[in-house]
């Protein structure tokens, strides 16, 4: 880029509310979703550690909530988790800071669509909150009590406890419908992004994969999103006009609503791991100075995936009265997911060989990324399989295999993510040591917590409860101490980043030596990623090439 | 408890069985990924900063193989695991089944049996015959799981739902509920006790308890059927009025009106909880019990309750 040497003004200023707010920016844009979804991580987050605090011990010895205020505790970590987090999660940040520069281009196709879609999401996230407004928590007999508006509805909103809850479910459930027009927003601009705004020579197939992951999610998002607001449009009106869709007394069918919360809640879980793997993508052959193996495959794998998440939402289903032939016939389909991500786990691993590895960082995270992730699927096969999944249905197996797709996949790629880019975001180094500490206080206690949950389903202890029998104590005990190091993790983690961001050194335009795109401008991009729009003429990741030349 | 492939049915010998091939299967998997992940982190570490790397990008005959294998491991996978999940959902028709009518409702468990006894939170059931489970709920989705079984299956208030298990050991299982239904979801338990041929017998001509006073079994029902989950009887708050002194109580009602407790009002609270709610208390936390307790039942938790002064 010419304009390296010359003066220019980075994005990050002016500074003000104002500026900032209205502005349309993607990368102011990303980064002010970061902070918000980073900030409801933090609320859901000390909900998990009341949660494991709460189950430290069997209630008889020890006990800080009711088991109502333990239910709400449970939900508002899912439902803040999922709807407010880990959803908009990395196409909303990483994805809306890096993917104009990275195919070429000055911002999204749509950005005035892209700040509705953030001041969508706030508005969405007020009225989440909104059901939390009224009488305080207080405590009674020693125990902490939430008062009945809060929602204990899990976050599924499964029918037809959702419709007799005295919880405040209308508020949150029209904040998850009004969240989902964030999220296709955000999708819509992204797939006309990608298909329009690439520049010259930056064709399909030299797209960074993170690129094709965001276009795959985005499909998800687009596709499947009307249907959770639909559903939940419906659910409201089933509370407020006693219609009868979903309630058995009103002559509606509850599994109705299983069907259709999954038809959305599954591909959904597409729209968090797709991203958080072209991440990873993006990470190793940059640190490994070898170009990514299998780009092709990779690559269409990710579309596979996100066709096939539609088609298996019925296995959350297995054990809710559904027919024989459709038990079987999702059992078959569900398997099909397994083929796409093998194929990638394999390529990723595949990438390193007679590579020259640099374990910082980052790199750490996208090599943590597949060790954890290769569990998280694996344990998906058992929960596939008809006849083992009738008895770890609903049990801690799940939960289990769940957080290690979400915290092991997406939120580890995430922050890899963050430490990979930081320097691209703002210009400054993270420090190293502090980095390398927090992703080995994070692995190690993300494990601790969530191994001895998976024994814990195979003995069969049942999600969800609020208590359990003494035989469960020791792996609740272990798993609890567990998850209190991978929350204490994220202190050291975010620390180092806030620190870095204000005080970090400063780093160069490329400071890792990535020949993408975005590595190309100056660290922190100025306003308009671009002076001039570039001319793409070699792949994205043709590293090894010039010394063997 | 369930301790793991330790299971009582036959059936339940099968899934375990799988259960074990899978995790055989998981643990291989694992190892073979990250042992050649981290052997080539360690083979491949950068050694000096201008190190020469490999500039290959890929191998046909690798993605085809890496494809077709596991393309080929989880259809077997798949076959695999239909076998004993077909025979679980096959409900036997077999003359000397037994076929219970299960009920769930917030927060526990009653069954119904064929000669028309009805049982509280624990069911009592032969052993080596199979046992059919008719079931369905009476508010929210709950679910029905007997780990050692290794059974599981929804109980929704739509349709009825079906489980069947033959245990062979007698002794006591433990039951949970599995699918979230509010507050006491956690301690909506039960119990299944499978009894040998002579116990059998005694069950059924009513030999195998001790007959009970009327207010020892409004004990009983006190504890099977839940109420002790929101009533307590020493007079600790919780999810419901304590039933210490209720008997006589002058009560405010959501209304505003006054009402002495009696008999009458007891009995019509517990068949429709919603009619006369106690001011502070939500409506529609209490199920009906309206044909989930016989007359004479209700009479004894009455009783029961007139002894908690």
């Amino acid at each position: 880029m010419s304009s390296a040497s010359q003066e220019y003004q980075p994005y990050l200023q002016p500074g003000g509310f104002k500026n900032w707010f209205f502005s349309v920016d993607h990368k102011r844009i990303g980064l002010m979703y970061l902070y918000s979804i980073l900030i409801f991580f933090l609320i859901a987050g000390l909900c998990a550690m009341a949660v494991r605090a709460e189950l430290l011990f069997p209630n008889a010895n020890h006990q800080i909530f009711d088991h109502h205020g333990y239910n709400i505790m449970f939900t508002l970590h899912g439902a803040i988790m999922v709807f407010l987090f880990i959803v908009p999660g990395i196409p909303a940040t990483l994805g809306n800071f890096l993917l104009p520069i990275m195919i070429g281009a000055k911002d999204v196709a749509f950005p005035r669509l892209n700040i509705l879609s953030y001041w969508i999401y706030v508005v969405g996230a007020i009225a989440v909150v909104w059901s939390l407004i009224g009488p305080l928590p207080s405590i009674e007999n020693g125990l902490i009590k939430f008062p009945a508006n809060w929602l204990d509805t899990g976050w599924t909103f499964y029918t037809p406890y959702s419709i007799q809850s005295s919880a405040g479910v209308i508020p949150v459930t029209l904040g998850a419908f009004i969240l989902g027009f964030a999220s296709i927003l955000t999708g819509l601009n992204f797939v006309v992004t990608i298909h329009k705004f690439r520049a010259p020579g930056m064709t399909w197939h030299r797209l960074p994969l993170f690129v094709w992951a965001l276009y795959s999610a985005s499909l998800i998002q687009i596709l499947a999103t009307p249907i959770i607001g639909i559903t939940l449009a419906l659910l409201i009106m089933e509370r407020v006009l006693e219609i009868g869709f979903f309630s058995a007394a009103l002559g509606g069918d509850p599994i109705l609503f299983e069907n259709f919360f999954w038809f959305y809640s599954h591909p959904v879980v597409y729209i968090m791991i797709l991203p958080a793997m072209g991440v990873v993508a993006e990470i190793l052959p940059v640190f490994a100075k070898k170009p990514i193996f299998g780009y092709r495959a990779i690559a269409y794998s990710s579309l596979a995936i996100a066709l096939v998440s539609f088609f298996v939402w019925g296995h959350h289903l297995f054990v809710s009265g559904m027919s024989y032939w459709s038990r079987w016939i999702f059992s078959l389909l569900t398997f099909a997911v397994a083929i796409p991500t093998a194929i990638k786990v394999f390529n990723w691993i595949s990438t390193l060989y007679k590579g020259s590895i640099r374990m910082d960082t980052p790199m750490l995270y996208a090599c943590g990324f597949i060790f954890l992730f290769t569990i998280a699927g694996l344990t998906g096969l058992p929960l596939a399989t008809l006849s083992t999944d009738v008895f770890l249905h609903d049990t801690y197996f799940v939960v289990a295999h769940f957080h290690y797709t979400m915290q092991g996949g997406t939120v580890v790629a995430l922050v890899g993510g963050l430490y990979f880019w930081w320097p691209k975001i703002y210009g400054r180094m993270y420090n190293e040591t502090v980095g390398k500490i927090g992703f080995w206080m994070l692995f190690l206690g993300f494990n601790a917590a969530f191994m001895p949950q998976f024994i814990l389903g195979y003995m069969g202890m049942p999600r969800r409860y609020a208590d359990y029998l003494g035989e469960f104590a020791e792996l609740h005990f272990a798993s609890s101490l567990g998850a209190f190091i991978n929350g204490l993790a994220y202190v050291v983690i975010f620390g180092n980043l806030l620190w870095a961001a204000k005080r970090g050194k400063v780093a160069s335009k490329n400071p890792f030596n990535s020949l993408s795109l975005e590595w190309t401008v100056p660290s922190p991009p100025p306003l308009t990623n671009f002076d001039e729009v570039p001319t793409v003429t070699t792949w994205t990741y043709g590293y090894g090439e010039e010394q063997n030349a | 408890m369930s301790s793991f492939f330790s299971s009582v049915t036959e059936l339940g010998g099968k899934v375990d069985f799988i259960q074990f091939w899978l995790i055989l299967l998981m643990v291989f998997w694992f190892v073979a990924c990250n042992a050649v992940m981290i052997y080539l982190m360690l083979r491949y570490r950068e050694r000096s900063p201008d190190q020469k790397t490999s500039p290959i990008k890929g191998s046909h005959t690798l993605e085809f193989i890496w494809t077709v294998v596991p393309t080929i491991i989880v259809a077997l996978i798949f076959l695999f695991g239909v076998g004993a999940w077909s025979e679980m959902r096959t409900m036997p028709t077999d003359e000397d089944r037994l076929e219970i009518s299960v009920t769930g409702q917030k927060w526990s468990w009653s069954y119904k049996y064929p000669d028309g006894r009805v049982e509280a939170s624990d069911m009592y059931v032969p052993q080596g015959k199979p046992v059919v489970l008719k079931m369905r709920s009476v508010d929210v989705l709950h679910s029905f799981f007997i780990p050692e079984f290794r059974v599981k299956e929804d109980v929704v208030p739509s349709i009825y739902t079906y489980l069947w298990f033959k245990a062979d050991v007698p002794g006591s299982y433990q039951v949970f509920c599995t699918e979230y239904c509010g507050d006491n979801h956690s301690a909506m338990l039960g119990k299944v006790h499978v009894l040998s041929p002579e116990d059998w017998q005694k069950y059924m001509k009513n030999e195998l308890f001790p007959v009970l006073t009327p207010v020892e079994e409004g004990e009983q029902l006190y504890v099977k059927r839940a109420c002790v989950g929101c009533h307590s009887k020493d007079g600790s708050p919780a999810i419901g009025p304590t039933f210490q002194g209720l008997m006589g109580r002058e009560e405010e009602m959501a209304d505003g009106t006054m009402i002495v407790v009696d008999d009458n009002y007891l009995v019509e609270s517990i068949k429709y909880p919603n009619r006369k709610l106690v001011k502070g208390y939500p409506a529609g936390q209490m199920p009906s019990y309206d044909g989930q307790l016989t007359d004479e039942q209700i009479e004894n938790i009455i009783a029961f309750i007139k002894t908690l002064q």
